[in-house]
């Protein structure tokens, strides 16, 4: 017993009960955001919110044949029926008598009512509580303890950490097939793979990704997950590669602020991280570069830029004029311009802060420097003159 | 007073007739059922004309998400009102699904994301808040002292526990919610057939959408008491998918989209009254998804149809190719 005990490493000894859940809670993230870039690309997310919640139809008919809540074949059952549920959804659109949204509308809502029949009916003893599924029980991850390879850790944190790991290959294997078959499915057959399989593929992942996830954080968090960094890295990036480390980043991101702040106020993880990854996404959306906030930064932006231009052109047009003296004069300048004295006298000194403009003391006018006359040559390139 | 009423015209002959057929006439002469059955009914019959225009116009999931965007809103009107009643918690979902929609429209006008993504993510966002909010009320000095356990009954439902008031609720939306679609009945249909034409002959397509969210919200917020948040977008586009099985003409795959909700939700009460432990949510949907499901296939457009017609297509093919 003694040397057992001296092989075993617990994780307890280098992580506290917090840093376990975040840890856990991260590496879920992650094992679900890089398929969620798929999922998003490939116009699927709300099939995340069918697979959630239609696993628990799996997961309690698993249980009926292996009668063991902990079994890890109630995990590999769900998985499946994951599986078959993405399988249904595609056959009954497929009968074209109803669309591809009505078909997903259908199934789950259908799936999960059976499984709250069974679960009220049959199963009324069993601890399956039909909250914990979709709130789930972050709290609970440090607690639920198993030793792999003389290491003792989180089962939620190991059984997620193969995940990833199976996650990762897949998509570092199929990089360019699953490239290619989310921008140009048409390509891709041609190419001569079948994107079918790839989908089948894919969806198998993020059935058992979202079950083995949906047993830590819950069936609404598991859609968060998936679809919130990927739909803002979507937003921020241009090539696949970028869009999965972005996504990684603000899945990261959003676990990390969402845990301490439910730490500290006390509340449901599950519900915080998924109310933070809501808020990132919709900042992501006014914040993007074609986003609404940017749009009217810009254009203001562009606004005053393009009123000194203005300003440079016209003191660059009657520099060497005859008429300079009334055009540019200290106190006159305002006049030609048809602004305010104070705009006028910001606008200037805003220039000769930049070093485009000098006053010219012998003169009494506003004068290009060096610097400002290149600009001026400049803009009467860009401008087309 | 009213079941005492049914009693005696029930009691004459009906009873041996409907036991006859199987039918517990206890069960359906019982105060309970007939309250809850009636609510059940009634709702069903408005959610299924209404969700029928959301499925037509191609926007099924957007009731998915606003179903469990109205959760929120449940818990903050609790914790203004500090008591569960029905309709400031009703007004409380209405305001935060309604304000989910606005952000769904928003973001799916504003950037380049999909429409399911954009659903996904304030869906699961604004049911998380809800979660957020009710572990934070759960063990709080001041809300924690009122009784919350209804609270839960918003998101699976408890159809079981509704009281005459929820049923004069139901009536009270459901009663203005028809007349909105009766009074623009054309208008709708120029909507949902051809917005490009609606908008040439002068009608405000915003107006449309407005009026289309108002009723579909209330909906709602009102079936949010008996099936819950997670599973009323089913009572919007079950029975619609299943009318359209059967007609092309608007005007009847309204009608049968209200026949199917309603008789789903007799079948659905009653089943879930006789067998104990059932949840009467589960049950019509249920019964919703199974008519849908034999519709695909037996329906005039069905599979079954459209196999007999390859078939004797081919038939014909292969006589004629012998002759």
């Amino acid at each position: 017993m003694i040397y057992q005990n001296l092989l075993l490493t617990k994780i307890s000894d280098f992580l506290n009960y917090n840093q376990q859940m975040l840890l856990t809670l991260i590496v879920t993230g992650i094992a679900c955001s890089i398929l969620g870039c798929f999922l998003v690309l490939n116009k699927l997310s709300m099939l995340t919110d069918a697979l959630s919640h239609s696993i628990l139809l799996g997961i309690v008919l698993a249980y009926f044949v292996t009668k063991d809540l902990n079994s890890p074949l109630l995990l590999i059952g769900a998985g499946i029926f994951g599986v078959f549920t993405v399988y249904a959804i595609g056959l009954l659109s497929k009968t074209r008598l109803v669309k591809n949204d009505d078909a997903v509308g259908i199934i789950f809502p259908l799936f999960f009512s059976l499984a709250v029949i069974l679960i009220s009916t049959f199963a009324r003893n069993v601890h399956l509580d039909t909250d914990i599924v979709l709130m789930g029980q972050v709290i609970m991850i440090p607690l639920n303890n198993m030793t792999v390879f003389g290491v003792e850790l989180p089962k939620a944190l190991f059984y997620m950490l193969i995940i990833l790991l199976i996650n990762l290959i897949f998509v570092a294997v199929f990089f360019k097939e699953l490239k290619v078959s989310s921008f140009d499915p048409e390509f891709a057959t041609l190419a001569g793979f079948s994107s079918g399989l790839l989908f089948y593929g894919l969806m198998t992942l993020t059935s058992f990704t979202a079950v083995a996830a949906f047993d830590a954080v819950g069936a609404i968090l598991v859609i968060a997950l998936f679809v919130g960094p990927a739909a803002s890295a979507y937003m921020l990036t241009k090539s696949l590669k970028k869009m999965l480390l972005v996504s990684i980043i603000f899945s990261m991101l959003n676990s990390t602020l969402g845990f301490y702040l439910a730490i500290v106020l006390n509340v449901s993880i599950s519900g915080m991280i998924a109310v933070i990854t809501g808020m990132t996404t919709f900042m992501t959306v006014l914040l993007n570069r074609q986003g609404i906030i940017t749009a009217i930064y810009l254009r203001h932006k562009n606004r005053k830029e393009f009123r000194l231009d203005l300003l440079i052109m016209h003191l660059g047009n009657h520099e060497d004029q005859e008429d300079a003296e009334f055009e540019l004069g200290f106190a006159t300048i305002k006049d030609h311009l048809s602004w305010e004295r104070e705009t006028t006298e910001r606008r200037l000194n805003r220039l000769i802060d930049q070093g485009f403009v000098q006053r010219n003391h012998e003169k009494k006018i506003f004068c290009l420097t060096e610097k400002g006359r290149l600009r001026y040559d400049m803009i009467k390139v860009d401008y087309g003159m | 007073m009213l079941s005492v009423y049914l009693n005696k015209i029930f009691s004459l002959n009906f009873a041996n007739l409907l036991n006859a057929i199987g039918l517990d006439f206890e069960i359906l002469s019982s105060y309970t059922f007939i309250v809850v059955c009636l609510g059940t009914m009634i709702l069903a019959t408005v959610a299924g004309m209404v969700g029928t225009i959301t499925v037509l116009k191609g926007q099924s999931l957007i009731g998915d998400a606003i179903g469990h965007s109205s959760y929120p809103g449940i818990i903050i009107a609790f914790m203004i009102g500090m008591s569960l009643d029905s309709v400031s918690l009703m007004i409380g979902a209405i305001i935060s699904g309604t304000l989910a929609f606005i952000i769904i429209q928003f973001i799916d006008k504003n950037s380049k994301l999909n429409l399911d993504a954009v659903l996904a993510v304030i869906l699961s966002a604004f049911f998380g808040l809800g979660m957020v909010l009710k572990s934070f009320i759960q063990g709080h000095p001041i809300y924690g002292k009122v009784p919350q356990g209804g609270l839960s009954n918003y998101i699976f439902g408890q159809a079981a526990f509704i009281r005459t008031i929820d049923v004069q609720l139901i009536l009270a939306v459901a009663i203005p919610s028809l007349l909105i679609l009766f009074l623009f009945y054309k208008e709708f249909k120029i909507f949902v057939f051809d917005e490009v034409y609606a908008k040439s002959i002068g009608l405000s397509s915003t107006l449309m959408y407005v009026l289309l969210v108002l009723i579909t919200m209330s909906v709602i917020a009102t079936g949010l008491k008996l099936v819950g948040a997670i599973l009323i977008s089913s009572f919007l586009i079950v029975p619609g998918i299943t009318a359209l099985q059967w007609s092309n003409r608007f005007s009847h795959v309204l009608i049968i989209a209200a026949i199917v909700g309603s008789f789903s939700a007799f079948v659905g009460t009653y089943i879930s009254s006789v067998y104990a432990g059932m949840s009467t949510g589960p049950c019509i949907i249920v019964v919703m998804s199974g008519l849908a499901f034999i519709s695909m296939f037996i329906s005039p457009k069905g599979l079954l149809a459209n196999w007999l017609r390859r078939r004797k297509y081919l038939n014909d093919l292969s006589k004629s190719l012998i002759d």
